[in-house]
């Protein structure tokens, strides 16, 4: 804990702190209360983190550095760029001129269109836009790039990072590895810039915008058809202007004789006994979290042992300041079955599943990658069967019609469906990663 | 000279040309050969010039290319020096526990991983324990394999380092996975220890592409940054295929980027205003060409159409010399016949009866020989205007009276009325080769009609004569061919009435010397013909009065 304080400089927050401090209400569960005596245990720790509605007028709301790097290459011409194009000019008429704006198109090379400028002459910007024509190949790692270095022009804490790629086809200019573009977003990410990915119609490389979203905690939209295009950019400008705290960093300390195992789904990375969670945002009223898996030393009826110190910091664009907010988590041991099934967190252990469930369709896909379709159909198949009786259990309607998802992809594993299904699918895991499932309407319902 | 001249005058060039194949090929040789070789010359100059100003614009165009290259190159070594100074700082708070060298990854955008060798070469981090180590530290390991085990050339690298406030710093590369590898490494002055940073590759790549530019100032060029295995980081410029297109040059960066490099390309197009000056060269050449060629097509046709000229010409001096000969016999044979029947006459009017042939015959002869060397004298421009004092009335009927007997035998009526008046200046002899051709042609070809009349008048010092006839006459458009030299109305030697064809000639001549000219006009009545001739003559009394 010496160490965090010294790294943040923070020394003057950490007091015994309220839950709820500042925009952000942090909470923090154990799966468990009691765990059973003498054996080695495992559950579920849960860092929630739910924005607070935003108090002041919506016309106060935090200004953002909006960068829309779009795909002009070939194969978007006609009805897709033409669409795009509507939903970007519909996008940026939301934003003010607080907010900063740049547009950058790529195809085999990268222009910037609109250099990073604050909204305030939407017109010229609208000119811009109309004026994209397509041609030539996928240059999106440049891309993405200079839509970066447009944002780094005018970086401020109190101004929400976001860049939105928009492809349609696989990256073929520059790196174009998942892994590689995967790294660029975890760089991005520790520059509190979030990269939201859309993909449109069936020719782009979902993994490449997994990894790209994920790593740099953005989302990931599939826009199978172009009249999807001004749905999803409303929806994620929505996301943006509703940002009430941005580079939350969380830090679990576990106690003494607590191991932890892994961090399910989010990107992270545990040193030791210390676990690290950066997120990039946090919106009015919607939850985000983080799971953590942990293996717990065997221990005597009776006991009461730490189980881990939660410690949040985040910066409250509400109230213009850095906040931090603290939890110490706590786990029992007991001889009694019974008394362990009362005390389980509900909810932890829904959103523990979920995750898991989560990672089973990633392997499922993947052994459908390698060609083994009826192991990929047997994986769903018990993963449906998972997420239905854990979702029953836990009473999480979310994960029941996850498992009804999952028996119906293990059903379209084969024909031309497929490259549509999987990226239906993949859009499902990163929305899945973001504590989706425990949202309502939250399942992109298969065909 | 037009069609209708003579026979020969009827034949078009071309008719003639296919009458000589000679000629014909001859022709086409002249005109044929020449062109073709300036065709070809001139082609090859134009190429030669086109290509010479299109290798001049290539260079042009590469050392553009070169130089933009260079700058990018320094660029990117900018970027390369500052992240070298950032990392130094960076480096510069002794990482004294694991979770202080922990926290440089998760909030340095560039950094991967932070790793500390002791002095004598030992990793003192990340730990050797792997449990102790996070899944990306044993990932680091792992990829960094190599650097470990030939520590030989990550500490060679150290003398190639550039030394920030005392520390030496500087950068190592190695290849894995994707490509090259980057570590930036600090050796301390003060304990010996390294401390060292993963450049995380992506990033690296992303914040390298910041000073490269958007555009190349080629016209649709491309520059693409690559590495040695040709994979293509990024491209800027035209969004154009390059796989085609031949490359203007590469520039290798600087260390430790080394096997990366810059390359540029241009398409064909670039070069384009070469090509377009190559098209208006050789439309221009085409053109000269075009104009050159009908100018020696219609010159040789020019000088064909005159050595055929000369030809038709020889032609009629040769018809000319039969009419002359013919014209000298009758005379001839006349004056000898009737010199014979004098010698052998005794009676004294018969023998002055055949005297009198003999003179007249003599006279037609004078004449003739008179046309003949005046018409010769005005071909060679010799024939002048001697103008003495004169009765122009007086030369005029003198002539008449030489044609009084030949008249008198064709019964010819000839009336006079001259009014010219005075004693003149003028040139007694034009006068009478005037006058004595008018009548010859009354007496040869107009005898039918028996009357002829000549008349004179003066206006001012104009005096025009006028000689009449009732003879056939003419149709305007012989009438308007009559004054050119060798034209006979009829053109055969045989016929009646024979003349050499240049009197009419000779009158044109002397009366446009004489400062006037000749008219025909059908005669009195609509028939017959009427030569009005004018000359300047102005009376001796009053030599100025005004005209």
């Amino acid at each position: 804990m010496k160490q965090i304080k010294h790294i943040l400089g923070l020394a003057g927050l950490i007091i015994a702190t309220p839950a709820f401090a500042g925009s952000v209400k942090v909470d923090a569960q154990s799966g468990h209360a009691t765990l059973l005596a003498g054996e080695k245990g495992t559950t579920f720790i849960k860092v929630g983190l739910t924005g607070k509605k935003w108090e002041r007028p919506q016309t106060d709301r935090a200004p953002v550095n909006v960068a829309l790097v779009l795909d002009k290459s070939g194969s978007m011409s006609g009805d897709k760029l033409r669409q795009a194009k509507a939903a970007a000019r519909q996008a940026i008429e939301r934003l003010t001129s607080n907010d900063i704006v740049s547009v950058i198109v790529y195809d085999t090379t990268v222009k910037v269109v609109v250099p990073a400028t604050k909204a305030s002459d939407k017109s010229a910007i609208l000119r811009q836009i109309d004026a994209i024509q397509t041609g030539g190949s996928t240059a999106l790692f440049g891309g993405v790039a200079k839509g970066a270095e447009e944002i780094r022009k005018f970086v401020d804490r109190e101004r929400v990072n976001r860049i939105i790629l928009l492809s349609d086809g696989l990256a073929n200019v520059g790196p174009k590895s998942p892994a590689a573009l995967g790294d660029l977003g975890k760089s991005l990410a520790k520059e509190d810039i979030s990269v939201s990915t859309i993909g449109l119609g069936d020719g782009y490389n979902e993994d490449l915008m997994y990894e790209l979203a994920n790593k740099s905690d953005g989302s990931h939209h599939f826009a199978e058809s172009p009249q999807e295009l001004a749905g999803i950019f409303d929806r994620e400008f929505g996301d943006v202007l509703s940002v009430v705290a941005q580079k939350i960093r969380i830090r679990i300390q576990c106690a003494e004789g607590v191991r932890p195992v892994r961090i399910l789904g989010r990107e992270g990375d545990i040193a030791g006994q210390e676990v690290f969670v950066p997120l990039t945002q946090i919106y009015s009223e919607d939850e985000q979290y983080v799971i953590l898996e942990v293996e717990i030393a065997p221990g005597l009826a009776g006991d009461r042992r730490g189980l881990a110190d939660v410690s949040v910091t985040y910066f409250d664009l509400e109230n213009q300041e850095e906040a931090l907010t603290k939890e110490a988590l706590t786990i029992a041991f007991t001889d009694s079955e019974a008394e362990i099934r009362e005390l389980v967190n509900a909810e932890v252990m829904a959103a523990g599943v979920s995750q898991i469930a989560t990672l089973n369709n990633r392997f499922a896909m993947k052994l459908r990658d390698q060609g083994k379709i009826d192991e990929a159909k047997v994986v769903l198949t018990d993963n449906s069967i998972f997420c239905v009786t854990a979702g029953n259990l836990w009473g999480d309607q979310g994960l029941i019609d996850y498992g009804e998802q999952n028996e119906a992809d293990a059903e379209n594993l084969e024909g031309a469906a497929w490259t549509i299904r999987r990226k239906a699918m993949v859009e499902q895991q990163i929305y899945n990663v973001k504590g989706g499932l425990q949202k309502t309407g939250t399942i992109r319902k298969s065909e | 000279m037009s069609k209708g001249d003579s026979r020969a005058g009827r034949l078009s060039p071309f008719h003639c040309a296919s009458l000589n194949p000679r000629l014909t090929i001859l022709f086409v040789f002249l005109v044929g050969g020449p062109l073709i070789a300036a065709i070809w010359f001139g082609l090859r100059i134009v190429d030669s010039q086109a290509r010479e100003e299109r290798q001049k614009q290539e260079q042009q165009i590469e050392s553009i290319a070169m130089s933009e290259m260079e700058n990018t190159r320094d660029l990117i070594s900018d970027q390369i020096a500052s992240l070298q100074k950032e990392f130094a700082t960076l480096t510069e708070t002794t990482l004294a526990d694991e979770t202080a060298a922990r926290e440089i990854p998760r909030n340095h955008r560039l950094v991967r991983q932070v790793f500390i060798l002791e002095n004598d070469g030992r990793l003192l981090f990340p730990p050797g324990d792997a449990s102790r180590r996070t899944a990306a530290e044993s990932e680091f390991l792992d990829r960094s394999g190599e650097v470990w085990r030939s520590q030989k050339r990550f500490y060679r690298s150290y003398d190639e380092g550039t030394r920030v406030s005392g520390d030496r710093t500087g950068w190592h590369s190695w290849y894995w996975s994707e490509g090259l590898q980057l570590l930036f490494w600090k050796l301390s002055a003060k304990n010996g220890r390294v401390i060292g940073l993963d450049v995380d590759r992506s990033a690296l790549l992303a914040t390298l592409l910041q000073p490269v530019p958007d555009n190349t100032t080629i016209p649709n060029g491309t520059v693409q940054l690559k590495n040695t295995g040709g994979t293509v980081f990024h491209q800027w410029g035209s969004n154009q295929d390059v796989a085609n297109q031949q490359p203007l040059g590469s520039v290798d960066l600087r260390h430790p980027l080394t096997s990366w490099k810059l390359i540029s390309y241009a398409p064909p197009s670039a070069f384009g205003a070469g090509e377009n000056l190559r098209q208006t060269a050789r439309l221009g050449f085409y053109t000269a060409l075009g104009i050159g060629g009908i100018m020696t097509v219609l010159a040789a046709l020019w000088f064909y159409r005159e050595s055929s000229k000369g030809i038709r010409e020889a032609e009629k001096k040769v018809s000319f010399v039969n009419h002359v000969s013919h014209e000298f016999r009758t005379p001839l044979t006349n004056i000898l016949l009737y010199t014979d029947l004098a010698q052998a006459e005794e009676n004294a009017d018969q023998l002055k009866r055949h005297l009198s042939v003999v003179e007249d015959e003599g006279k037609r002869l004078h004449r003739l020989v008179d046309n003949v060397l005046s018409f010769a004298r005005s071909e060679r421009g010799a024939l002048t205007v001697r103008k003495r004092s004169i009765n122009i009335d007086k030369a005029v009927e003198e002539e008449v009276d030489t044609f009084r007997q030949a008249f008198g035998e064709k019964e010819i009526v000839v009336e006079l009325n001259l009014q010219a008046g005075g004693t003149a200046f003028a040139d007694a002899e034009a006068i009478r080769e005037i006058t004595g051709n008018l009548l010859g042609n009354v007496e040869k070809y107009a005898a039918d009609g028996r009357w002829v009349r000549v008349s004179t008048r003066r206006s001012g010092a104009t005096v025009t004569i006028t000689v009449e006839d009732k003879g056939s006459g003419l149709t305007k458009k012989q009438s308007r061919r009559i004054f050119r030299p060798f034209y006979r109305v009829h053109d055969e030697v045989t016929e009646g009435a024979a003349g050499a064809g240049i009197g009419l000639s000779i009158v044109q001549r002397w009366a446009r010397l004489h400062g006037g000219n000749v008219h025909w006009r059908p005669g009195p009545d609509g028939q017959g013909s009427r030569f009005s001739v004018s000359i300047e003559a102005p009376l001796e009394s009053k030599p100025s009065e005004p005209k």
